[in-house]
């Protein structure tokens, strides 16, 4: 089943999809970072008293702002069509039913394509992480983070993480963002069992994904966020403190897992009683 | 999996022990020091501290003790003195409650010492209000150089040449001194939370945020809100050189009636600056 949903995922055109949204990402954030960057530092500020200066742009920079960015925009958009093309997608094409006839159980092909998905949500996680930083290294220039508080609500006072230090952090964000997109790819996967059509299961899972993000976002809703897995969901920029609090990152990482392990329940449960027409 | 995550993650934040820090007995030669705007959020744009509070705050301030407070939004000189006379009239036996206002406007700042000398004015500069210096002389204490401000609610702009202006004169004119920055400053820059929701500009109060933190230790960073509605705007600077940090925080239950904001409690070791 596993070499089977490999080649299947490799001969779909969501990889390139993927690859070619993240690489456009990156070049329109190098030019508005680079734009950006030379008018701050440039004499050209708006306004007298800042903070920014030349070696506060550099290649780390760069690849914070934009992994940040496509970490909250883009990647669980790819997460919530995984979970479209496997199952409802394969339901509405009928070639889910090739795959129950034969001698697999149901959780099994279930499980094998969501560990399918999430596989090659870690290898995008990681691609455009490595991505990112090769770009900044060769477009900006590396040096060492600093990081202020309000800058994408990283730290709640100034820090410096030398560069070895930050590429270290950056190495453990990788595990880290990929667990928090298991969400929205179990998520997905929920609804995928639902539809019968892959694009209303998709635009169910992304629509929904939006609503929650922007809800988590917004600052009147106290008592609600923590109930959100988008209010948790990036919880790898406490990486990026100077000490990281591991205690507070593994219990946001557990909330995250809640969700995950409860989405992807349901929908094995779903997927295991459903008849197929 | 998902009951143990749950215990985990939500379980374990459920019975974990609160320890922020909150005002106590203090050490000897420790300097206790209090920022509070004391105005209201009744009407459009709030009001100035009305006179039936005068009696709970100057209880709140005696049962603090501390040696040195700097106020925001008191209507008058009238309201100042009222307030010092009940301050002396509760704590006879500690305090002489100096204090120095700004002389114009409707919402002043202000300044108390419990004892010691007090002296310092008020400094206008452009269209934005003024703030107050001030110098504290308190026995066995080095001098400490404070400077009070209530940064504009409604426009970033107008916060960042008011703040960024109020550092820049606190080190030209106290050059080798214990310096203190305190007030309202009106700008919230919350880890946690979008900030937008109440700033014109918020990238520019990130940028006048972090124009103070680089020069002054935030004491009171990651305590918590100070004000209505779950906004952090009251903030006690500390020279990091000069001072260090016992234990700071905003003080809750203090707010009477409409008043909006929490005081902001700083206990501070003054230091020599290291060599």
């Amino acid at each position: 089943v596993i070499t089977l949903e490999l080649l299947k995922l490799w001969r779909s055109r969501r990889i390139w999809i993927a690859v070619f949204a993240l690489t456009l990402f990156l070049a329109l954030m190098l030019f508005g970072f680079y734009t950006y960057a030379v008018n701050e530092t440039r004499g050209n500020v708006e306004f007298r008293y800042t903070f920014e200066n030349e070696s506060y742009f550099n290649g780390l920079t760069f690849a914070l702002y934009s992994f940040y960015f496509g970490f909250v925009l883009l990647l669980p958009v790819f997460a919530a069509t995984e979970g479209g093309a496997h199952i409802a997608g394969e339901t509405h094409s009928r070639t889910v039913q090739i795959l129950l006839s034969r001698p697999f159980s149901r959780s099994r092909i279930f499980l094998s394509k969501f560990g399918i998905a999430l596989a090659y949500l870690g290898a995008l996680v990681g691609g455009f992480l490595l991505s990112a930083l090769l770009v900044g290294l060769v477009a900006v220039g590396w040096g060492d983070l600093h990081l202020y508080p309000g800058v994408l609500q990283m730290t709640d006072r100034p820090q410096c993480l030398v560069r070895e230090v930050a590429l270290a952090r950056f190495a453990l964000v990788w595990p880290f963002a990929t667990l928090s997109l298991t969400v929205p790819l179990a998520m997905s996967f929920l609804f995928s069992s639902y539809c019968r059509s892959a694009v209303h299961a998709v635009g169910l899972a992304v629509s929904t994904y939006l609503v929650l993000y922007v809800v988590s976002e917004i600052h009147f809703f106290e008592l609600l966020r923590p109930w959100l897995f988008t209010a948790h969901s990036a919880a790898w920029r406490m990486l990026f403190q100077e000490s990281v609090e591991w205690g507070v990152l593994w219990r946001d990482t557990c909330k995250l897992l809640v969700f995950s392990c409860g989405f992807l329940g349901i929908a094995v449960h779903r997927f295991r009683t459903r008849e197929e027409t | 999996l998902t009951v143990a995550f749950w215990l985990l993650g939500y379980g374990s934040e459920r019975f974990s022990i609160e320890t922020r820090w909150q005002p106590g007995p203090r050490d000897p030669g420790v300097l206790r020091l209090v920022t509070w705007n004391l105005g209201s959020a009744s009407g459009a744009t709030g009001a100035a501290l009305r006179d039936e509070h005068l009696d709970r705050i100057a209880e709140s301030l005696v049962e603090l003790g501390p040696d040195l407070v700097l106020l925001q939004e008191l209507r008058d000189g009238r309201q100042f003195g009222e307030l010092q006379a009940r301050l002396r009239r509760q704590d006879p036996a500690n305090g002489s409650w100096s204090g120095i206002i700004t002389e114009r406007g409707g919402r002043r700042l202000a300044a108390l010492a419990r004892q010691g000398n007090l002296t310092g004015k008020g400094r206008s500069f452009g269209a934005s209000r003024p703030l107050l210096q001030v110098q504290f002389d308190h026995p066995g204490q080095p001098l400490v150089s404070a400077v009070i401000l209530h940064a504009d609610a409604f426009s970033a702009e107008k916060r960042n040449q008011a703040i960024g202006f109020a550092v820049d004169f606190l080190f030209e004119t106290s050059p080798g001194g214990h310096r203190i920055l305190a007030g309202d400053l009106n700008l919230d820059v919350d880890v946690n939370k979008r900030r937008d929701l109440f700033s014109d500009d918020d990238r520019l109060d990130v940028e006048t945020y972090n124009y103070v933190a680089l020069r002054l230790e935030d004491v009171g960073s990651g305590m918590g809100s100070t004000a209505r509605p779950d906004r952090r705007l009251d903030y006690l600077f500390a020279d990091p050189d000069h001072f260090e940090s016992v234990g700071a925080a905003p003080w809750p239950g203090q707010r009477f009636g409409d008043m909006d904001h929490d005081p902001v409690v700083a206990d501070l070791l003054a230091v020599l600056p290291p060599e």
